[in-house]
């Protein structure tokens, strides 16, 4: 798949799973880009993001949620060719049982690309011992006029942050609901359209139901 | 109210608590006083309900009730409320929505019914502006991009709409100017009543001075050393911990 952007065009666009797309930005295009993949089958997307032109954006959010015999990977490729663009990507996960996920995110930033601002976040909760995940930043930096900035985290939920509900009387499970929700809304807050986020925490509630149920 | 019979505590292997013995009665403000590192917090947060990593052994029982049958939960359900010293950040959870929660949870178990949004509304206008706290910060994440002392006015302002029984407020003047110090103590001083009690975790004596106490413990290493009046605070304050042990 292929996509191009026009000179000052807007696009929010929605990924397929297990899809390779490849968006083109022209002068001070503006894209928002989301992959969303909640509990389903073993899922690869990769995704290209080509700045070629001057004072373009591009904005990439993916949330996934995986378990048991379910592996997410996400491959992202943002490639700054032009002056003054800025690349800012935030992929988050919740791994449930013996989830997996690859997060691969490859940042090329080329000599003529100076006043570059790129950005790169990868931030996952295991919410079991088995789960895994991978997290690899992979950056190639030419100019050295630019910003570039990569975090990568996975962790447990917090303890503090669960006694801290409990404390005031929330049981350990809506404890454990609320802090996973506020986490993946992080990510369904970029959404733009009101009905379609609502589906999205619907989609989530629902994951969060089924995987914590009967866990500790 | 509460009633705590030779209480340790270990956290991942150290003796934290060595056997602490504490009453408190339904109407009484008690104070205990005591250098970093002497357990305070380890104290109220076992209280509270913390059991991570930690080996607790004695008997603590608040109302009548065994407390180390309760859950965290269920402990705040009976009236339990702890003012935490470095309240936590909850982004993405408004303090309004996460407030209603907690209210109703515990109203519940008091058999009362559960406030709507609206009532909750009206009921925490005059609270947050006799903290001096903006409204809006309801609709915020819980604590986001907070400062230390408005943590702390939050932790306040949760108490006064939960209505504990007994509330431990671990070092609530850390954080704190003078003004909002002054605030914070008529909020509480205000606040006690026969069938309520106060439990003060404070190193300094500053505070004492707007909040008498009934009661005065110190605590060193782990232990209650000594207890009295309002008038050892003072004494601490002249010598200092190291003449205590």
């Amino acid at each position: 798949m292929e996509i191009f952007l026009k000179e000052k065009e807007k696009l929010n666009y929605f990924t397929l799973n297990n899809a390779s797309t490849n968006i083109y930005l022209a002068k001070e295009s503006h894209l928002c880009v989301y992959s969303f993949t909640f509990g389903e089958e073993s899922v690869k997307n990769n995704l290209n993001v080509i700045l070629e032109e001057e004072q373009a954006k591009a904005e990439l959010y993916g949330l996934y949620l995986v378990s048991d015999g379910q592996i997410a990977e996400n491959n992202t490729f943002l490639r700054h060719l032009a002056p003054f663009c800025q690349s800012f990507q935030q992929y988050y996960g919740i791994l449930a049982g013996k989830g997996r996920a690859v997060f691969n995110g490859r940042i090329r930033i080329e000599r003529k690309a100076k006043g570059t601002d790129a950005y790169l976040e990868n931030k996952n909760i295991l919410l079991s011992n088995d789960a895994e995940v991978l997290g690899r930043p992979f950056l190639e930096i030419f100019d050295d006029d630019v910003k570039c900035t990569h975090a990568f985290s996975a962790s447990l939920l917090e303890e503090d942050e669960i006694f801290y509900l409990r404390s005031r009387g929330i049981d350990k499970e809506t404890a454990k609901k609320i802090l996973l929700t506020s986490f993946a809304k992080k990510i369904i807050n970029k959404v733009n359209k009101p009905s379609l986020k609502e589906n999205l925490c619907a989609k989530i509630s629902q994951f969060l139901s089924e995987k914590l149920e009967g866990k500790n | 109210m509460l009633e705590i019979k030779n209480l340790h505590v270990n956290i991942d292997g150290k003796e934290i608590l060595k056997g602490i013995d504490l009453e408190i009665k339904a109407g009484e403000t008690h104070a205990i006083m005591g250098k970093n590192g002497s357990g305070k917090t380890t104290l109220a947060r076992v209280i509270a309900g913390q059991k991570e990593g930690c080996e607790i052994s004695g008997q603590v029982n608040f109302l009548g009730r065994n407390l180390f049958e309760m859950e965290p939960e269920e402990r705040a359900r009976a009236g339990i409320f702890l003012a935490f010293q470095n309240p936590i950040e909850v982004p993405g959870v408004a303090l309004s929505s996460f407030l209603t929660s907690s209210l109703n949870e515990i109203r519940k178990a008091r058999k009362e019914l559960p406030l709507d949004w609206f009532d909750f509304s009206r009921q925490v206008e005059e609270k947050t502006k006799s903290l001096g706290l903006k409204e809006e910060f309801l609709s915020r994440g819980v604590n986001e991009g907070f400062s230390g002392g408005e943590r702390k006015k939050n932790e306040i302002f949760q108490m006064m709409v939960l209505q504990p029984r007994l509330a431990l407020l671990d070092e609530i003047d850390s954080g704190l100017d003078i003004d909002s110090l002054k605030r914070v103590a008529k909020i509480i001083n205000n606040s006690r009543k026969e069938d309520n009690a106060f439990l003060m975790i404070t190193h300094y004596q500053r505070i004492l001075n707007y909040i008498k106490p009934d009661f005065v413990h110190v605590m060193v290493e782990g232990r209650i050393v000594k207890s009295g009046n309002s008038k050892l605070a003072k004494e601490v304050e002249k010598t200092g911990y190291g003449n205590f042990s």
